[in-house]
Order: C-alpha cells, then sequence, then structure tokens
C-alpha cells in the first residue's frame, strides 16, 4: 500500500481532530440551572447507552470521512488482490523495447530505437494523466530479457511477482513502478542510459518473461507493448511467436504493437572477413576475403570499400598498463561497381603483415542506415615462421628435399614454413612435447610407426596438429596394417600390397581428383597440371575396402584404375591425409610437376587450418581462456573497445579452477596460436585436470551485464609464472542477420499472427483509450466512499440530534407537547410586550 | 415596601376588563356579585317586573316603564352571590426559571394579580397565598377594590426559594380555607404528581371550585437547548453533563406523559387545567381559558 503524494499523508494527523474536539466540547459546555432535572434525567437514564454507541459511531465515522478524503486526495493505491474485488484496478504498461542492432536503423536525424524510446514516454504521459486507477510500468528490452541469468535455485522461494534480483526478472528496469509525480523523472533518467546495442536480439526471450510477469500477476489489468521494427526476421516465424503471445491475451493481457520504423531503407553490410587458407606468416603475403550484402532493396553502385591492416608492436615492446595502441594502415580501396538487392559479392585482397603476432584486418564500408554492420574485423595470428616437421625415412633425405623445395625454395621467395628435417630414430623417441611446437607433420616414406609413436601422433592430431603421411618402398606394410586398426587408428586405410600402375594407353590422367581444396589447381578436363602426373606404382589396399559407415574418411583422389590414391580422415580437432605412393619422384613424376607446389602448399594449408582457424566471434559471446595454473597467474586483464568519445576500458577477472572430471578445452582454447606456445600436456598420463582454471569475460558466472556487448577488438592479457605477459585479441562483429531491414507491413504482421488478436500501432497512432478496463476505479470508489460516508454522518449526526433542529417547527414534538402552541407561532402573534397580543384571541 | 405596580400590567388589564370571569357553579356570597344565585338579587341580569312597593329602593324602579304607563314597576334581577376566590400561587425555587422577558414566578404573579384585579372588580372577594415547602405569606379574602394591594404585598414578599410541597400545602389551604369557594392554583407543578392529586381531592371535597393554570416556561415546553451544557437543579443538588438534544425527545416524552396524566386527573375531577407558556402573552392566555370557560358554562345552562 502507497500514496502517489506522499507528503498529503500528513493529513492523517487530521484524524486526531474530531476526538480533540469532542474532548474540547466536553470541557466548553454551557450551564443552565434546571427546574425540570427529573424529566431530563429519566430521559438520560433511558437513552444513555445508545447515546454514548451513537456517539462512539459518530466519532469513528467523522475521522474515517477524514482518513477517507486524505487517502483520495493522497491517490491510495494498493497491490493486495482483494482491494482488486473492491473495484480498485490497476494498469500494469509492461513496455517491451527492442534495443538489437536493426533498432539503429537512421531515417533523417532519428533513428527507430529513438522512436521506441520517445513512444514509452508518451505511453507513460497517456498513462498517468488517467487518475482513476493506478497506474504502474514496467521498462523490459530484448537484450537484457535474452542475457538474463538464469534461474537459480533461490528463485523458487522467491514470491510470486516479486522481481527480485538475481531472478531472471531482475532483468526488468523499474520493475512495475507507479506512475506518481516523480516517475517522469525516473523515466527520464533510465532512458537518458539507454542505446541501442549491438546485439541480435529477438524478441523470444522478452516475450518469455512478459508470459512470466502477466501469469504471476493476476491482480491487475496488464497491457504489454512491444516496441519494435518488426523486421522480416524473426516476425515472419510465427510458429515460434504465437505460443508466445497466446498465453498472453489469455492470461488477460492485450497486446499492442508498435512499429518504430516506417520504411526499409537501404543498408550494406560486410557479412565476412576472413583469412583464405594457407601459411599466414609475417612478411609473407596472404589473402583475406571480404563479402558485402546489399540487404536494401534497391541496386548499390560504386561502393568503396576500405581495407586496413592493424598492427600491434610487438609483446616485447607494449606496455603492460596501458591499451594498446596500434598501427593502422590503409589498403587500396576495394571498389564494387553494382550490387544488386540481395546479392553477395566477394572479393580477395593481398594483405602483408610485417609484424609478428595478433593482427588485425579491418573492412569498412560508407556510412548507411545501420552503421555498425558497416565494417568487420578479423584477428589474424602470424608467426615468423611456420615449423613444420618433416621425418624421412629415406637414407639420402630425398623426401624431405622436395619438401623443403616446395617451402623453401629459394632465399627471396619465402612461403614462412620452417622445414625440421627428422629421422626415423626421431619417431621411435617421440614424445608429445616434441611434436607441440609444429603445425604439421610429414611422415615421409617412413618404415613403421611405433604404437608408442601412434600415440603421441594421436594426441597431436585430436588437439589440431595436422599430420601427412607419404609411404614409399621403405614402408613396412604390417606397421601400417597395425596403424589401421580396425578403422579406429590415425591411418586412413587398410592397406594390402605394393601395386604397380600399369602404363596407360588412353589419355586418361593417372589421377583423379574429388572437389577438395587441395586440388583447386587442379580441377578441369583440360588442365594440363593434372593430365602430367604419372604415378606408377603405390599401395593398394585390401580389396573391397570401403571408407566405414559413419567415418570421417574420405578418398581425395583416386588413380585411374579407381584405387584411392589419397585419403583424408579427421581425427579430433585436426586431419590426417595419407598419400599412397612417394612424395619423392620414385614411384610417381609429380615431384617434378609444377602442380605439386601448388598441391603442398595447399596441403600445408589444409592440415595448418585447424591450428589456425580462428573462429568467428559476435557481439554478446563471452570470450573465455582456459589456463594451466601452473604456467599462468589467476588474474587475467581484458581491454575492452572504446565507446564513442570514451575512455579506454579494461576489466579483470579471476580465473575458475577447473573441477576435476572436468575436460577443459585445453589452454588457450579460445585464443589463436601463440608462437610461445608450450606443449600441450599429455592427459594420457593422468595430468589432473585440477591444474586448469577458466577466466572469462562475459558468461553466466561474470557479474557485469554483458561486458562483450559492443563490436571491436578484445585484448586479454594474461600474465605467465615467469612474469611475461601475452596479448590475445578477440574481434567481435555484429551479426549480419539483423542487417536485413525489410519491413512487416501492419496487415502482413497481423495475418503473420493470426488467430491471435494484436493491436498494431504506428507510433503517432498510439492510443489505448479504446481498452475501456472494467471494474470499479480506486480513487472512484474512495470518493464513492466518501459520499456514503458523509451521507450517513450526516443522518447518524441527526439521528444523535448534533443538528440544529429549527425553533418551533410545525409537527416537532415540542408543538403537540401540552397542546399549547410552540412559542414562535405565538410570538408570531405576540407584540413586543410578553403581556399583550395581537388581540385576535378577543371576544 | 413592596411595588404593587411590578404585577400589575394596565394594557393587560384593559384586554380583560370586557370579559367575565364566572365560576362553573352557583356558589354562595355575601355580596351580590356578578355570578348568579338562586336567590334573587341586585344582580346585572334582568329576571323580571313586579309592582313596586313602598320600602323598595327607588334605583330599582324602572322608569321607562313608569314613563310610558305611568305605573311603578321595579326590576327585580337575578341575584349574584358573591365569589371567594382563593390564589395558591407557588413561590418555589423551580419557578425562579426563565429564559425570557419574564420568568416563571413574574408570569404567574402577572396572572394572579390581573386575575385578582378583575375578581376585586367585580366585587368578589380575593384572597391569595403564596407557598413553596409551606405558606409564605397570606392575603385573606376581601372584595375591596384597595385589596388588591394586599394580594399583590403577599406575592412579593414571597421570593421563590424552597422546594414545592403542594400536598402539605394544599392541606393546609383545604384547613384555612372551609367555605366553599374558588380555588386558582398556580404552579409549574414539578412534584410528585401523586402528592399533588392528594391536595387537589381534599380541596375537592371541601367543594372548592379549583383552576389550575400550570406555569411552564417555553424551554421546559420545547428543551430547544443544543451544544454541551451542564444542567443544575435549581430545587436539587442533581446535575447531568449532556448533549441536549440527544436527550429532548426522551425529555419531551416524559413531560407529555407528565402533562397527560396531570391533566386527565383534573379531568377526572372536573377542575379546569391551563398550560400557561411564560411567554406566550398574559392577555392570551386569559383570554384563551376565559373564552372556553364561557364556552363550556353556555354549553350547560
Amino acid at each position: 500500500m502507497q500514496f502517489l503524494h506522499q507528503p498529503l499523508t500528513w493529513a492523517f494527523l487530521l484524524l486526531l481532530a474530531p476526538p480533540l474536539i469532542h474532548m474540547i466540547n466536553l470541557m466548553r459546555h454551557q450551564r443552565v440551572r434546571w427546574a425540570a432535572m427529573d424529566f431530563l434525567l429519566q430521559s438520560h437514564r433511558k437513552h444513555r447507552n445508545w447515546i454514548r454507541l451513537k456517539q462512539l459511531l459518530l466519532l469513528l465515522m467523522r475521522m474515517a470521512i477524514i482518513g477517507a478524503a486524505v487517502a483520495m486526495l493522497a491517490q491510495l493505491v494498493s497491490q493486495h488482490q482483494w482491494f482488486h474485488f473492491l473495484g480498485g484496478t490497476t494498469v500494469h504498461h509492461l513496455v517491451l523495447v527492442d534495443d538489437s542492432l536493426s533498432m539503429t536503423d537512421r531515417s533523417g536525424d532519428t533513428t527507430a530505437f529513438e522512436q521506441a524510446l520517445r513512444t514509452v514516454k508518451q505511453i507513460a504521459a497517456r498513462a498517468g494523466a488517467i487518475q482513476e486507477q493506478r497506474q504502474e510500468m514496467t521498462l523490459l528490452r530484448f537484450s537484457r530479457a535474452e542475457h538474463a541469468p538464469p534461474p537459480s535455485s533461490a528463485d523458487a522461494s522467491a514470491p510470486d511477482g516479486d522481481m527480485a534480483e538475481g531472478t531472471p526478472l531482475a532483468a526488468v528496469e523499474l520493475p512495475a513502478t507507479v506512475l506518481g509525480r516523480d516517475f517522469d523523472s525516473r523515466l527520464e533518467d533510465q532512458l537518458r542510459m539507454w542505446e541501442a546495442s549491438e546485439l541480435a536480439s529477438e524478441p523470444t526471450a522478452a516475450l518469455q518473461m512478459a508470459q512470466e510477469i502477466v501469469t504471476q500477476q493476476t491482480d491487475r489489468q496488464t497491457r504489454v507493448y512491444v516496441l519494435s521494427d518488426f523486421r522480416r526476421h524473426p516476425w515472419s516465424t510465427p510458429a515460434q511467436l504465437q505460443p508466445l503471445l497466446d498465453p498472453l491475451i489469455k492470461a488477460g493481457a492485450t497486446v499492442h504493437l508498435v512499429r518504430c520504423t516506417a520504411a526499409q531503407h537501404a543498408n550494406l553490410a560486410v557479412t565476412s572477413l576472413q583469412t583464405v587458407e594457407g601459411p599466414t606468416a609475417a612478411g609473407v603475403p596472404f589473402f583475406v576475403d571480404v563479402q558485402v550484402k546489399n540487404f536494401g532493396a534497391e541496386v548499390a553502385q560504386q561502393i568503396p570499400l576500405k581495407i586496413q591492416t592493424i598492427t600491434h608492436a610487438a609483446p616485447a615492446d607494449m606496455d603492460p598498463t596501458r591499451p594498446a595502441s596500434p598501427e593502422t594502415t590503409d589498403l587500396p580501396t576495394v571498389l564494387l561497381e553494382r550490387l544488386e538487392p540481395g546479392e553477395t559479392l566477394t572479393r580477395r585482397v593481398q594483405v602483408l603483415f610485417s609484424q609478428p603476432g595478433e593482427q588485425i584486418i579491418r573492412a569498412e564500408l560508407p556510412e548507411d542506415a545501420i552503421a555498425a554492420d558497416n565494417s568487420r574485423m578479423c584477428v589474424v595470428s602470424l608467426l615468423s615462421t611456420i615449423p613444420v616437421l618433416a621425418i624421412d625415412g629415406s637414407s639420402d633425405g630425398q623426401h624431405a628435399y622436395y619438401l623443403q623445395s616446395v617451402f623453401q625454395p629459394s632465399q627471396r621467395a619465402q612461403t614462412g614454413v620452417r622445414v625440421t628435417v627428422q629421422s626415423t630414430d626421431f619417431l621411435r623417441q617421440l614424445n608429445a612435447a616434441d611434436l607441440a611446437e609444429y603445425h604439421t607433420v610429414y611422415l615421409l616414406d617412413v618404415d613403421r610407426v611405433d604404437p608408442a609413436a601412434r600415440s603421441v601422433l594421436l594426441q597431436y592430431v585430436q588437439q589440431g596438429g595436422g599430420l601427412a603421411v607419404f609411404l614409399g618402398p621403405d614402408a613396412h606394410l604390417p606397421s601400417y596394417q597395425e596403424w589401421y586398426g580396425e578403422g579406429e587408428g590415425l591411418f586412413p586405410l587398410l592397406l594390402d600390397r605394393e601395386e604397380e600402375l600399369p602404363a596407360a594407353d588412353s589419355p586418361t590422367p593417372d589421377l583423379i581428383v574429388t572437389d577438395h581444396p587441395l586440388f583447386r589447381g587442379l580441377l578441369g578436363e583440360r588442365n594440363p597440371f593434372a593430365t602430367g602426373i604419372r604415378v606408377e606404382r603405390y599401395m593398394r589396399p585390401v580389396s573391397g575396402w570401403k571408407p566405414p559407415a559413419r567415418s570421417t574418411t574420405q578418398v581425395l583422389a583416386r588413380l585411374r584404375n579407381g584405387d584411392p590414391l589419397m585419403l583424408e580422415r579427421r581425427v579430433g580437432a585436426g586431419r590426417v591425409v595419407a598419400c599412397l605412393t612417394t612424395l619423392a619422384p620414385l614411384w610417381n613424376n609429380w615431384a617434378r610437376e609444377p602442380s605439386f607446389v601448388v598441391v603442398m602448399l595447399q596441403l600445408h594449408a589444409y592440415l595448418d587450418a585447424p591450428r589456425g582457424d580462428i573462429p568467428a566471434r559476435l557481439v554478446g559471446t563471452p570470450i573465455e581462456l582456459s589456463l594451466d595454473s601452473t604456467r599462468y597467474l589467476p588474474e587475467v586483464q581484458f581491454w575492452l573497445p572504446r565507446r564513442l568519445e570514451g575512455p579506454p576500458r579494461s576489466m579483470t577477472r579471476q580465473g575458475v579452477p577447473v573441477p576435476a572430471g572436468v575436460d577443459p578445452a585445453g589452454p588457450l582454447a579460445n585464443t589463436p596460436s601463440a608462437p610461445d606456445r608450450q606443449p600441450t600436456p599429455d592427459r594420457t598420463t593422468g595430468s589432473p585436470t585440477e591444474k586448469y582454471f577458466t577466466v572469462s569475460l562475459g558468461g553466466p558466472r561474470d557479474k557485469a551485464y554483458l561486458p562483450t556487448e559492443t563490436q571491436g577488438i578484445y585484448e586479454a592479457r594474461p600474465v605467465r609464472t615467469d612474469g611475461q605477459m601475452e596479448f590475445h585479441r578477440y574481434a567481435l562483429n555484429v551479426d549480419t542477420r539483423e542487417s536485413d531491414l525489410a519491413l512487416l507491413d501492419k496487415r502482413e504482421l497481423a495475418e503473420q499472427l493470426q488467430p491471435i488478436e494484436v493491436h498494431v500501432h504506428d507510433p503517432e497512432e498510439l492510443d489505448t483509450s479504446a481498452d475501456a478496463i472494467p471494474g470499479f476505479p480506486w480513487s472512484q470508489a474512495l470518493l464513492s466512499g466518501l459520499v456514503l460516508l458523509l451521507i450517513g454522518e450526516q443522518l447518524l449526526g441527526y439521528s444523535a440530534s448534533y443538528h440544529k433542529a429549527a425553533r418551533g417547527y410545525d409537527g416537532s414534538p415540542s408543538a403537540r407537547v401540552g397542546g399549547v402552541p410552540p412559542r414562535a407561532a405565538s410570538t408570531r402573534r405576540a407584540a413586543s410586550s410578553p403581556f399583550v397580543g395581537s388581540g385576535r384571541g378577543e371576544r | 415596601m413592596p411595588d404593587s405596580k411590578r404585577f400589575f400590567h394596565p394594557e393587560t388589564i384593559r384586554r380583560i376588563t370586557r370579559l367575565e370571569l364566572r365560576a362553573r357553579h352557583i356558589v354562595e356570597g355575601f355580596l351580590s356579585g356578578l355570578h348568579r344565585s338562586p336567590y334573587f338579587g341586585q344582580s346585572i341580569e334582568f329576571l323580571q317586573h313586579r309592582e313596586y312597593a313602598p320600602g323598595d329602593d327607588l334605583r330599582h324602579v324602572d322608569w321607562k316603564v313608569w314613563a310610558r304607563q305611568d305605573r311603578m314597576y321595579v326590576k327585580q334581577y337575578e341575584e349574584d352571590t358573591n365569589l371567594r376566590c382563593h390564589l395558591l400561587v407557588d413561590v418555589s425555587a423551580s419557578m425562579q426559571y426563565g429564559n425570557g422577558p419574564l420568568n416563571k414566578y413574574d408570569y404567574e404573579c402577572t396572572l394572579a394579580t390581573s386575575l385578582a384585579y378583575l375578581l376585586l372588580r367585580h366585587q368578589d372577594a380575593v384572597g391569595c397565598l403564596a407557598f413553596d415547602e409551606q405558606v409564605r405569606s397570606q392575603a385573606p379574602a376581601r372584595s375591596k377594590r384597595t385589596h388588591l394591594e394586599t394580594v399583590v404585598r403577599s406575592l412579593s414578599v414571597a421570593e421563590p426559594r424552597d422546594k414545592t410541597r403542594l400536598d402539605r400545602v394544599l392541606k393546609n389551604a383545604a384547613e384555612m380555607l372551609p367555605r366553599r369557594g374558588m380555588i386558582v392554583l398556580i404552579s409549574d407543578f414539578l412534584v410528585d404528581l401523586q402528592t399533588v392529586f392528594q391536595g387537589l381531592r381534599m380541596l375537592k371535597h371541601r367543594g372548592h371550585e379549583v383552576l389550575i393554570f400550570h406555569v411552564l416556561d417555553d424551554d421546559e415546553l420545547d428543551f430547544p437547548f443544543s451544544g454541551p451544557t451542564r444542567f443544575e437543579g435549581l430545587e436539587t443538588v442533581d446535575h447531568l453533563n449532556c448533549n441536549p438534544r440527544a436527550l429532548r425527545d426522551g425529555y419531551l416524552e416524559a413531560l407529555q406523559q407528565f402533562l397527560t396524566e396531570l391533566r386527565r386527573h383534573c379531568a377526572q375531577q372536573n377542575f379546569d387545567y391551563s398550560l400557561v407558556r411564560t411567554r406566550q402573552p398574559l392577555d392570551v392566555s386569559l383570554v384563551s381559558y376565559l373564552s372556553s370557560r364561557m364556552g363550556t358554562r353556555r354549553i350547560r345552562h
């Protein structure tokens, strides 16, 4: 119970007035010396109790009148349900505001989100003008509803309708706030802090929360307002929305959909920016693919696409206490000639970074309706050189020679790949730490692979390593057959014997490739690179061998006799490619063909892709690091992207130990590969998982609300136990689903949601006064009660003889007492003297 | 020295002079008055003529008949008896109440004086007894016009004070007034009615005609008080703090019951009863009462 006008509640002190006046009157009575005391005492004895009761009732009634009047003027309101049955009705305005990225759609000097804020004020102003009913308002943003904390066990004890802190409903703002005198200022303060997010928030979570609120608050008449732009996505999926809207209607709420934008505007967006597979090393140019899509309804022409490289200094040169200050370089602008509505164009751009480390590439379009999707960034992890291990089984190292000639053709031509050649003895003494630094491992005509080496290689591949196996005359078949292990091993097929490929009479090439990234350069009937390859010998699989069902093994290339020559198998995060002939030109001439270099570079890129693959991140997703507690301090500092004209922002997060039995994603699992990455702990040897801890920016464990909601580069700075700081960067981009500004018009929107009855408005049409709410207004009930109390007081006062009767009125008891005319009647006839009348009685 | 003009109001007297106070019953009297008597005598009402006889008073010769017939006749009148009227006036403390120009005491004294003047003018004998618990002062019945001052003096010396003891006073009166006559009792009768009835029965038993003037103040009849009031008894030590309007109905009901009982008893005993308000003009009260009284006589005769 509360009052809209709190200061007026002081007037309740007036309740003391009737008893005080009564007591004063008792003291200031007039004194009359009276003759007929017997009659008076007789009357007093007869009516004493009844008179006292009437006086008490009258006193209470007068106090009740004052109380009711003060309560009415102070606008008494109450949330108790039984007031509803007394006639008091509370109108709850539940306003759901779409603050997704599409609401930043700018038209002229305003955006859809600003229109939504104006509509919120408009709703509050109209509701506040209604005095007859108590008005409440609750605000809820789509983004807050979507990223509300999950329900905890404490919620079960929360009372119904209580939007308590810590519950999902804590995401609401101004929860059930009464529209009183100070509401406008509170609303203004609240809305001033609001800005449209860069998230791709959908209405689902907000509508679910609204449903929860409405079903809990059965004592209120709820009006649900959804202020959104109502894009085709997601509002054209009625199957998803109808189950959310229907309970609101059934719970008695009215649903008003307010369209905050009227027209679709032109919008281009950078939908993708990613590196092309290939070695990415400092000083080696590489390519990035940029995709631009036209989400508008009109053709876009002559679109300049700006590409920038943002180069950070080496970790040793960076100030650990300050945000990074990278150097930005503009690459030549790419001009997109013409982009049809809905069309996506891809442009490949060559990029070169001279500095190793995690560097940034940025693509930017000119400003249009939605600004955030005009730019996109990606992080590329560049190494000084890419270490590759080649274990050559030949005595003269001829296999490794050809491999080195691919990656290191000359001093001037660099691919960034550095090949380390080892003999098969290295393989026999292999352990996990030996392979950790290499991006790919090449087994070149290795005679046998021991079980210990197989285990190390299996773990290496599972953690994202790339393994290429080339067979040859030295290969010991039983060893490879064991490695196949009935399909469970790392080697992808079961070998049978060494086989010679008969010479062909037809022009059919020996090598028939599939549509695989490895052979992009060899595809086509007339491709001279493919036709020149001759294979003389190879290892033949057992007859009738096929890749097991549901296996990741696939054949990449076959010989013209149909036998597989190159196969791939994916194990864990890594890939294994097996080639059943030699790398050196012993059983084939491929190493002497131009296509060899192309395929080998593609093979390296393909095998290295999982390790160098930096997943695309969207704003709002948490950044989580799993670190080895023996090597990293538990406190990690994060630097966040600057907001417009805002200062640099940093947050520090403490690591949370990973409990035993939980498999961590691995050290720096979400981070790109670092040049100084240490060997992964050997879990097969039973390393305890308690030694890992996770540090998260955002996510359910983070108490701050969605720290990753801004597009840009986030930098994590874990500190090693030796005092060295690492710098890991993450590019968070907006979800381009929000770039599609296609609108549903009012008719389409209503049709989509049929048979659910919703009211679709434009902001200027929003007038909910037609939603007459049944029931007796509480303030009116107070007024009616006051009138009844006043009438009752008058009647009781008359009954208790507190009213002055007209003297000598006809029909009064006194007129009959003694049969003598009342005095007034007599005195009307009397002259000035009491002795003499007018003579009418004379005879 | 009491002021004989205190209770004498000339204008009132002028208005009631033309009226006749007649007893309902013919009573014996010493003096020829205006009251009818079974005996012939000197009276105002003509009865018959008879021839003059020596010794007859020449004042009764009808000279108009002598002038027409040259024979002397004397007029014979229905002889009026002398009225012996005693005014019993209550001068107890309760009569002190009054909120208007006159309190009950002043009003009843004026009423008594007016009646005395009227009676004396018609040569009736008027006596007066002022009483409260007992007879405080007394004026014997005389018919001389100068006796009015004696009556007034007897009223004036008796300032209201103690309680009323009507039974004792009426008993004393009955003993003091053995000869039949008219008793005019003027009081507010705020006493135990049974004692009043007892005394009145004694007067009735003595053959007196009893006229009762019940004098009450308008406040006592209307009870117009409002607001917190403390009532203190004039003849008792009782007091009451109350809201008068809340008790008004009960009070008027009790008063009505009291008056009804008094009126019923008077009717049974054939007493003339008149309730008089103190703010009612005195002439109106007298005219009203005397008119009704004369009307009653004419119906009977």
